[in-house]
């Protein structure tokens, strides 16, 4: 076993060889910092280039294909609407980007501080900012999620495409293909195949740091999926 | 080594999605709403609103000014010819009428008077006459006594033409007196009573116009009198049919005919909007009662029996008419040639026949639509 021995190894190892990079949570937790910006700057980097060929009237036309059913004089409205704003789409997705990146992993943390108080074989002594970092780890599939995601745009013939392109590696666009409008169609859209793999590396996490089961390492890492998802499909 | 293996793995996995979703997207079918084309008769019509009326409609009004003494019928009843309606006090037209018929009487005494005048006269004219001619009076005497015979006959006239005058008198006053009494001059319906015994009913003159009293209709035919507005009264003409639905029964259409249009535009009552009165003549119907409101539709024009689609389904590009068939998953484009429109359907004189099914919507998608993309069905009504 080879040892983690900087922030750009772990940017690698946190990849293929996570249990390298949870091991040193605890002593190197200020190289999360530079995952947590890795996240931030490629989220935000996607989707200036994402929107900066598309003209307003395009985003607005896809943001309408998505608003679901409505009359023609809402559907002006909201075009009307729209439209002032369609400009800065781009960098308005880039800033709240990176602020509900840092609300989720905020709130991912606080969960994982309370649910590794109640489950863990040997309490790791970790503080908020120590999940906070752990957090920060489990997010990085995000980064290949969105390389995959600037593939596919760049390569793409035109500037002017779906909004839901982003969602390339959801099950719905690799396996249900709903389509806008059908009830099932956000939430197929939201299970992201990146997810899962976030899911895999928490799990991992809890029974590097925590010394847990495998079976309470997986019961503390989906849980959340598994409350949001499923409260989400039982609704619809 | 496993660290190079699993980052090929993961690059390889991430490749494959991008692929899988590229090739995706160059086969991706368009969503769409459809609809076979139909066989049906497309209608034009203008739509107005308005009142149902009698076709034949008397408004009874008084003659004379008088108190109501006795309303004889009531609103809805049936009555005949000459039946009496109403009475008005005849105190005073009754004595008008014996004042007049004293006067007839005590004339025709003077006419008897003086022609007994002028008979005596003639007597002693005839004995004058030998008496001159035996020369025991003079020219002068038998002159006077023919001219006072000439008077008498005057007087005789005179008295007769005065006769004349009073049995006008009379008979102006009798026609008066039966004017109190009202009578139904065609058999029909009461259709509205607006008097009360004990009111006092005013005659019309020239410039009032005297008190309506009751409403007597033939309710065998009934009108609706519609008010259609200026901007359409150059479509309407006598003779169309019209479908006018009656305030208390709004889902059943009766049928009826144009049988007059208004010749000068009235103002309405809010609003600054003419409008003309067309009236349309209804087939019997029974529960319609008179001032009803309704609506109407005139049918200004009709096809036959043709094929149309939702006027949703035509596209007009560079003056060229055209819809998007559903060929097995597949658009197709085909021209038509488009007859007349009603708000929701386009009937198509060429270009389609009753076997294909046209895209219907929605607008957003049908403006991604090329010739031989797929297709699929969001709902087929």
């Amino acid at each position: 076993m080879t040892t983690t021995t900087s922030s750009a190894m772990a940017l690698l190892d946190i990849f293929v060889s996570p249990s390298n990079v949870f091991n040193h949570i605890k002593a190197n937790k200020k190289w999360a910092w530079l995952g947590l910006l890795l996240i931030i700057a490629i989220t935000g980097v996607s989707s200036l280039l994402f929107f900066n060929g598309m003209s307003p009237e395009w985003i607005v036309e896809q943001q309408l294909a998505h608003a679901g059913d409505m009359s023609a004089q809402e559907a002006e409205q909201a075009k009307d609407a729209m439209m002032q704003f369609a400009q800065y789409t781009g960098v308005m997705a880039a800033v709240m980007g990176g602020v509900f990146i840092l609300i989720i992993t905020s709130i991912i943390a606080g969960y994982n501080l309370l649910i590794s108080n109640a489950l863990a074989q040997t309490n790791p002594g970790f503080k908020y900012g120590d999940w906070f970092s752990f957090t920060v780890w489990t997010s990085m599939p995000a980064v290949i999620n969105t390389l995959g995601f600037m593939i596919l745009f760049l390569t793409a013939t035109t500037a002017e495409l779906p909004l839901d392109m982003a969602n390339y590696a959801s099950v719905n666009q690799l396996m249900l293909n709903y389509l806008p409008g059908d009830a099932l169609y956000t939430w197929a859209e939201s299970l992201n195949l990146f997810s899962l793999w976030s899911i895999l590396l928490t799990i991992i996490g809890f029974q590097r740091c925590c010394n847990m089961s495998v079976g309470k390492a997986v019961l503390a890492g989906a849980l959340p999926y598994l409350i949001i998802f499923g409260a989400w499909f039982a609704l619809v | 080594m496993k660290k190079l293996l699993i980052f090929i793995l993961i690059a390889t996995l991430l490749g494959g999605m991008i692929y899988w979703n590229k090739s995706k997207g160059s086969h991706a079918s368009l969503r769409i709403s459809s609809e076979p084309v139909s066989e049906q008769v497309l209608a034009d019509s203008i739509l107005a609103s308005g009142n149902l009326i009698f076709n034949t409609q008397i408004q009874i009004r008084s003659e004379v000014t008088g108190i109501v003494t006795q309303v004889l019928v009531e609103e809805g009843e049936y009555v005949i010819k000459g039946q009496v309606l109403m009475q008005l006090d005849q105190t005073a037209f009754s004595a008008d009428v014996a004042n007049y018929q004293a006067a007839v009487n005590a004339q025709k005494i003077e006419i008897e008077f003086v022609t007994e005048q002028r008979r005596e006269l003639e007597r002693q004219l005839a004995v004058k006459e030998k008496l001159f001619e035996q020369r025991l009076i003079g020219v002068d005497d038998l002159e006077r006594f023919k001219s006072q015979l000439n008077i008498a006959n005057i007087k005789v006239k005179a008295a007769k033409e005065q006769l004349n005058r009073h049995l006008a008198s009379l008979a102006l006053a009798q026609d008066r007196r039966n004017k109190t009494t009202f009578r139904a001059n065609m058999p029909g319906l009461i259709s509205a009573v607006d008097v009360k015994p004990g009111e006092t009913v005013i005659a019309g003159s020239t410039n009032i116009v005297g008190s309506a009293l009751m409403t007597l209709a033939d309710p065998k035919t009934i009108l609706a009198e519609l008010r259609v507005d200026e901007a359409d009264i150059a479509s309407v003409k006598p003779g169309m049919v019209v479908d006018v639905f009656a305030a208390s029964n709004p889902k059943n259409a009766l049928k009826g005919k144009v049988i007059s249009i208004g010749t000068s535009a009235r103002s309405a009552r809010q609003g600054l909007g003419l409008f003309f009165r067309v009236k349309v003549l209804l087939a019997p119907s029974e529960q319609l009662y008179p001032g009803m409101s309704c609506r109407a539709e005139i049918i200004t024009m009709q096809s036959e029996g043709s094929l149309s689609v939702p006027i949703s389904a035509i596209v007009s590009e560079d003056d060229v008419d055209f819809v998007w068939l559903v060929k097995k998953g597949s658009a197709k484009k085909q021209v038509v040639s488009i007859g007349m429109a009603t708000d929701t359907h386009q009937q198509v004189t060429k270009g389609l026949t009753k076997d294909d099914v046209v895209v219907t919507g929605p607008s957003r998608t049908m403006e991604k639509i090329k010739d031989g993309i797929a297709l699929s069905n969001k709902e087929v009504k």
